[in-house]
C-alpha cells in the first residue's frame, strides 16, 4: 500500500513540475548578435551559434562568461544562474555588443 | 595631410576607375573583392609589426584575421563557380593605393606618426570600400550566390569601420 502512495507522488510530481528551464539561442550573424536584448530566467541555458564568416567571442564584460573564441559553425552553452543584467561582447570586434537580462 | 591627399586619391582612383571602365562583370567583381581584402591584410601585416599602440596593434591583426576569412570565402566561391577573378582598373587602382600607402607608412616615425597614419587611412579605406560595394558591386552582380556574399561580408567593413573610427578617437 505504501509503495503505491510513493509511486502515485512520484508520479504526481512528474505532472506537477515547475516551470522547467529553457534553452536560448543567440545567433552571431552579420557582426551582431541576434537578438541583441535577451530575457532569460536563473536556471536557463543560453547557446550562442556562430553563423558569420569570421571567428567571435561571446564576453561578458564583468567576467560572469566568456565563449573564448567561436569560430564560424561552433556553439557555446552557458547557464545562467544570479539574477542580473549582463552587458556582453565580441572581444575581437568591439564594436559588437549585446545584453542579456536573467530574471 | 600627405595621409589626407593618399586617402583622396585612393577614393577617387576608386571611382574614376569603376567610371570609365563601366560596370564591372562578376569576374571582375571577384577580382575587386580578392584585392580589397589583400590590400588590408598586408596593411594590417604592416600594423602588426610597427604599431606602438596596443589597441592599434590588435586592430591590424584583426584585419589580418578577418579578411584572410572573408578571402577565403570570395575565392572558393569563386572556384565553385568556376569564374576566374579577371583583373581590372578598379583593382589595379586599389592595388596601387595600397602600395602607395604601404610605402608612405614605411617613411613614418614608428609612434603616434605611424600609429595614427595607418588608422586614418584604415577609416578612409574601409569607407571607399563600403561605397564600392553599395554602389557598384552589389548593384552590378548577376550571380545570385556572388551577390548574397557580397551582402554577407559588408557587415565586416562596417564593423571594421566603426572600430577604426573609435581608435582614431582616442589618438587625436
Amino acid at each position: 500500500m505504501r509503495g503505491v502512495r510513493v509511486a502515485v507522488l512520484a508520479l504526481a510530481s512528474l505532472v506537477f513540475t515547475p516551470a522547467y528551464a529553457e534553452r536560448h539561442t543567440v545567433t552571431l550573424d552579420g557582426f551582431a548578435f541576434q537578438p541583441t536584448m535577451l530575457q532569460v530566467k536563473a536556471g536557463d541555458e543560453v547557446e550562442w551559434v556562430n553563423k558569420d564568416i569570421v571567428e567571435h567571442t561571446a564576453t561578458a564584460r564583468d567576467g560572469t562568461f566568456d565563449s573564448k573564441l567561436l569560430k564560424p559553425g561552433a556553439s557555446w552553452r552557458w547557464k545562467a544562474t544570479q539574477p542580473g543584467r549582463l552587458a556582453y561582447f565580441c572581444a575581437l570586434h568591439p564594436t559588437m555588443t549585446a545584453t542579456i537580462e536573467v530574471k | 595631410m600627405k595621409q589626407l591627399l593618399i586617402a583622396t586619391a585612393l577614393l577617387l582612383g576608386f571611382g574614376t576607375a569603376a567610371a570609365q571602365e563601366g560596370t564591372p562583370n562578376d569576374a571582375q567583381i571577384a577580382h575587386i573583392v580578392v584585392t580589397a581584402n589583400q590590400v588590408d591584410i598586408d596593411a594590417g601585416k604592416l600594423a602588426q609589426t610597427k604599431a606602438s599602440n596596443a589597441e592599434v596593434k590588435k586592430f591590424g591583426e584583426q584585419m589580418i584575421a578577418d579578411h584572410t576569412a572573408v578571402n577565403k570565402q570570395a575565392k572558393d566561391l569563386a572556384a565553385k563557380l568556376k569564374v576566374k577573378p579577371e583583373d581590372n582598373a578598379t583593382s589595379r587602382s586599389l592595388a596601387q593605393g595600397g602600395r602607395d600607402n604601404l610605402a608612405n607608412l614605411r617613411g613614418l616615425k614608428k609612434g603616434k606618426d605611424f600609429d595614427k597614419a595607418y588608422v586614418d587611412h584604415e577609416v578612409a579605406y574601409h569607407q571607399a570600400v563600403l561605397d564600392a560595394i553599395d554602389k557598384t558591386l552589389v548593384p552590378n552582380a548577376k550571380n545570385e550566390e556572388l551577390k548574397a556574399l557580397l551582402v554577407k561580408v559588408r557587415p565586416a567593413f562596417v564593423a571594421h569601420l566603426e572600430h577604426a573610427k573609435h581608435i582614431q578617437e582616442t589618438l587625436k
